[in-house]
């Protein structure tokens, strides 16, 4: 009875024919393995047993099992050195952090030299650590602080990049980042070097200071000269008279003449002209 | 007795099927041929052979195994839509749209509508929000001054995404690159500023500004599509040896930075001063202009009033006067 029964929905289907179904599956699995989206930021190096044959990019079909898809990133790469040592021009071991942009140019021949980007990633770290600090060594400090102004990046840049034009990618680029002193003995001197000298800067500090002070003291008085020139220039005759009056009550009739100073009054004083009785005459004779 | 056993059995209605009853039958309906055990794994697997053979809970999906799976399939298909179709963004938020791992379209704030995955992917970012970059995360961060000293700094930077396709796709690590070119425009302000300017608290915004700049052209160099909004020092520190000379440095800038408050007070004042002199004299002066020689004799006699109030004086005595006279105004005036 059973036997003969048609086998009814899937879970049936799958119970009676169990090969089938799993060799559909296994089937099915392989088929999608012959799909590869090579996303908008990659290309697609397509290898058949291990050797590049050709690049793909979106959607690609190819031969499942015998071929892969190996993704190279075709953006620019960001490689980070940390801690790369060298001694500058001045005898100092110094120590410099670089941030490398490196772009794949020919991804069959990374992926035939070195796998992929990852698997080319360390040896590419130790090869530019090795050449930044080479050709960094023997330089002024000053030039490596200032590398982009004293024109050190680009030929950077361009030593790298012939380190690794033979494995598909370029060196676009070279950024130092943070530049130190490296530890050690080296640093014990420096740091005792500096200590003197800070001494020293914080005299010119303090000299530098009253120097400018001075000058800007100089300033406001040449400042208040401009304006008393202008007003004064108008009238300097009456600028005579109205200031001796400014300056006598100041002197004499001021707050600070406290003892009082003794005026004699001459009869024939102009100030007494009135008091005589003598008032028609004109002032000054 | 025949028509009832053709009663028992299977032949009734999906709806009305019901397990059998323990309660008392009709009285006049034997036995059942069987009782009827409950539904099987075989049962459900030989479905729909027979409605008798559907267990109760099958009825509401409509009665069959098959109608069931496919409903538990057409419902995973109704939520893998909506999770990967439809899309609702924030209004500070953009999408990246990718389609088939190309890069399609972006989208913006409100209900999008797009392909399901894997057909097409929506990466969202915050574009409107300030992320912030701090370091060093612990310890310590030396570099050096254009003149040779080493110091101790811990910096932030603070960046937004400008334009999301870029940030998605210009590189693998932008957080990495961001953190480099803010390293690298440090470094750089630095190389051209002395540890006395940085002593100087006044005068690190141009620092942070240069720095700022060098970043934000490092990043665009990469074409992150971000904007970095500000680079901030958040501390400066000797290395532990060179407190002393620091604490010296310091002390010296403190020192010049009052001077200097001093002098331009000083200078304030007297520049005030003048410009009051100035005016005092101009409308002395206008005055004059319009009676030159009462100006002068009132102006004279106030002093007078003034300093004789406040001396002693004697009065008549021989001898020439203490004070000079007003001098008479220029000829052709008439007062």
């Amino acid at each position: 009875m059973k036997a003969t029964t048609r086998p009814n929905g899937l879970a049936g289907w799958l119970a009676a024919y169990p090969l089938t179904f799993g060799l559909a599956a296994v089937l099915l699995a392989t088929l999608a393995s012959a799909v590869a989206l090579v996303g908008e930021d990659e290309t697609g190096v397509v290898t058949r047993l291990g050797r590049p044959v050709r690049l793909a990019a979106g959607p690609d079909l190819h031969w499942p099992l015998v071929e892969q898809v190996v993704r190279v990133d075709r953006r620019a790469q960001p490689l980070v050195l940390e801690q790369v040592g060298f001694t500058s021009a001045e005898g100092q071991r110094v120590e410099i952090e670089a941030l490398v942009r490196l772009r794949v140019v020919d991804p069959a021949r990374l992926v035939a030299a070195n796998g992929s980007v990852e698997g080319a990633e360390q040896a590419w770290r130790r090869l530019f650590a090795g050449e930044l600090a080479r050709q960094l060594n023997g330089q002024a400090l000053g030039r490596v602080l200032g590398a982009e102004g004293a024109g050190l990046a680009a030929p950077l840049a361009a030593a790298l990049d012939a380190k690794v034009a033979s494995s598909g990618a370029r060196v676009e680029a070279v950024t130092l980042g943070r530049v130190t002193l490296a530890g050690g003995a080296s640093l014990d001197a420096a740091l005792a070097r500096m200590q003197g000298r800070l001494g020293d800067e914080a005299m010119l500090v303090r000299e530098r200071g009253q120097d400018a002070a001075r000058l800007r003291q100089a300033d406001a008085e040449a400042r208040a000269a401009q304006i008393a020139n202008r007003a004064y220039g108008q009238d300097p005759e009456f600028y005579d008279f109205w200031r001796a009056m400014q300056s006598y009550n100041a002197v004499l009739g001021g707050p600070a003449d406290k003892g009082g100073t003794t005026i004699q009054l001459g009869s024939d004083s102009e100030y007494l002209r009135q008091f005589r009785g003598t008032g028609s005459r004109g002032g000054g004779q | 007795m025949t028509q009832m056993g053709d009663n028992s059995g299977g032949q009734r209605p999906a709806g009305e099927d019901r397990p059998p009853a323990d309660g008392p039958r009709s009285p006049w309906r034997p036995e059942g041929p069987a009782p009827r055990r409950s539904a099987g794994l075989e049962d459900i697997l030989r479905s729909g052979t027979t409605a008798a053979a559907r267990p109760h809970w099958l009825a509401r999906f409509g009665g069959s195994p098959r109608a069931l799976v496919w409903q538990v399939l057409a419902g995973l298909a109704v939520v893998w839509l909506a999770a990967t179709s439809l899309h609702q963004l924030g209004p500070r938020e953009a999408g990246v749209v990718s389609t088939l791992g190309r890069f399609g379209r972006t989208i913006g704030p409100g209900l999008s509508l797009t392909w399901p995955w894997p057909l097409e992917r929506v990466l969202v970012r915050d574009t409107g929000a300030l992320e912030l970059l701090d370091v060093p995360d612990a310890g310590d961060n030396v570099m050096l001054t254009g003149d040779g000293f080493l110091i101790n700094i811990g910096w932030q930077m603070r960046w937004s995404v400008s334009d999301p396709r870029r940030f998605a796709y210009a590189s693998a690590q932008p957080k990495r690159v961001l953190r480099m070119a803010g390293a690298a425009g440090l470094r750089t302000a630095l190389a051209a500023t002395s540890l006395a300017t940085l002593a100087d608290e006044s005068r690190r915004p141009p620092l942070e500004q240069q720095a700022r700049a060098r970043a934000q052209a490092e990043a665009d160099r990469w074409g992150l599509g971000v904007r970095i909004e500000g680079l901030t020092l958040r501390r400066v520190e000797p290395p532990a040896k060179l407190a002393d000379g620091w604490a010296k440095v310091q002390a010296a800038t403190a020192d010049v930075a009052r001077l200097q408050d001093q002098t331009e007070a000083y200078g304030r004042e007297l520049t005030a001063r003048s410009e009051a002199d100035a005016a005092a004299f101009d409308k002395a002066l206008v005055q004059y202009r319009a009676a030159p020689a009462l100006t002068r004799k009132r102006l004279y006699y106030e002093m007078m009033d003034n300093v004789l109030a406040r001396n002693p004086k004697v009065v008549g005595a021989p001898g020439p006067m203490a004070l000079p006279a007003p001098r008479r105004p220029a000829a052709g005036a008439s007062q």
